[in-house]
């Protein structure tokens, strides 16, 4: 974990992700420096879940606002909770579940390939670059077009978060999670074969 | 599907690294919506102990047809009142649970009021609309001095007016309403499943 959040979590008593005590308490740390502190360290992840929800580029942005808005009222839990990662992508999910529901009637404008940013890689070569952010979007492409209970699960398993983590942000059972991970990432593997 | 396939779709879908800024516009927004909605239920609360003032009023007075129009006022008030209780009394505290499924049960539950909010605005409009006949009435046969009359019928049709508004906003508000709850039942399904 990254000093500033270190910092702003001990300074609220918190224990880090791993269950060790935090630092003591070095320095009063405001909620702007915290909410920032917060979207430095999983900014990124935000911005992925609201774009496998999201494929009209704007909207998108307006649905990170969002979450991040939800972060900032949801800031005094923060400090209550062990593991952040969770429960930002909880809160990330729950807006977008709110996004999608209020937005299903209006009309996309967009093309689903306008999602992916053409990112700087550690690849060798321009055509490696240029392969791999293809490839990224056939997956970005594919994740967007699953339904949305499997969606959820998908995207929150390209986190990395384990089915346990995935039974906490989705509020199921994990013997649940875990027939519904089966089940995303074999409509996943589906759907980009047939790219 | 291998351990290496996902592995490596993983690592593909998180080498996608954005940056985002914080919305600061959108928490201002945010703090407006909610104002909004606090402001509604003060103006509720306002509207109703003005109803029940001037309803008195009316009934003490030796206004000619007073006592109607008080018992008129009384009733559309309470009416009222009753409604917006009706469609606020749904309302509970959120779960306190930050998971999906919990968040979507708060957001069909405020859905739920929203759809109620609608639904009562409508109807708080039909005695609205009787009561308005019931005034035109009063004013048609009742006795006032010459110059009052043409005065009453303007007062009466742009409070006719504001009435049809009212409830062309509530039909509006419950039709954009009612497929969003519909939208977060049918995904409460499919969560579910």
């Amino acid at each position: 974990m990254p000093m500033p959040m270190a910092v702003s979590m001990a300074a609220h008593g918190v224990h880090d992700v791993d269950g060790a005590p935090a630092q003591p308490k070095r320095a009063r740390v405001t909620p702007h420096e915290e909410l920032a502190a917060l979207l430095r360290e999983h900014g990124a992840l935000i911005v992925r879940i609201a774009r496998s929800h999201e494929c009209d580029r704007g909207r998108a942005e307006e649905l990170v606002q969002d979450i991040h808005v939800a972060i900032w009222q949801a800031l005094p839990k923060f400090r209550g909770e062990a593991n952040v990662r969770t429960y930002v992508a909880r809160i990330a999910q729950n807006r977008a579940i709110t996004h999608v529901t209020r937005e299903a009637r209006r009309p996309r404008s967009a093309p689903l390939d306008d999602i992916a940013d053409v990112m700087p890689t550690d690849a060798a070569t321009p055509e490696d670059a240029a392969a791999e952010t293809q490839a990224r979007r056939r997956l970005q492409r594919a994740v967007a077009e699953l339904p949305l209970a499997l969606r959820l699960a998908v995207t929150l398993a390209l986190e990395g978060f384990s089915p346990n983590e995935v039974a906490t942000v989705l509020g199921i059972s994990e013997s649940a999670a875990s027939v519904r991970l089966h089940r995303a990432k074999a409509a996943l593997m589906e759907r980009i074969g047939d790219a | 599907m291998s351990t290496t396939d996902w592995t490596e779709l993983t690592r593909l879908w998180q080498s996608d690294v954005p940056a985002a800024a914080p919305a600061l516009e959108v928490i201002a927004r945010q703090q407006r919506r909610a104002w909004a909605w606090r402001l509604t239920w003060i103006a509720e609360v306002v509207i109703t102990i003005l109803g029940v003032a001037a309803s008195v009023w009316a009934m003490t007075s030796d206004k000619p047809h007073g006592p109607i129009i008080g018992i008129g006022t009384l009733a559309l008030t309470l009416f009222a009142a009753g409604a917006s209780l009706w469609a606020r009394a749904l309302r509970r505290a959120p779960s306190g649970d930050a998971s999906v499924r919990a968040s979507l049960d708060d957001a069909l539950h405020r859905a739920r009021v929203s759809v109620r909010w609608g639904f009562a605005s409508f109807w708080i409009m039909v005695p609205y609309f009787l009561f308005m006949a019931m005034l035109a009435f009063v004013t048609g046969f009742g006795e006032h001095p010459p110059d009052a009359l043409p005065r009453m019928l303007v007062v009466l049709g742009v409070a006719a007016i504001w009435g049809a508004v009212c409830q062309a906003i509530a039909i509006v508000y419950y039709q954009a309403r009612v497929p969003e709850l519909a939208r977060l039942e049918e995904l409460k399904r499919a969560l579910d499943d």
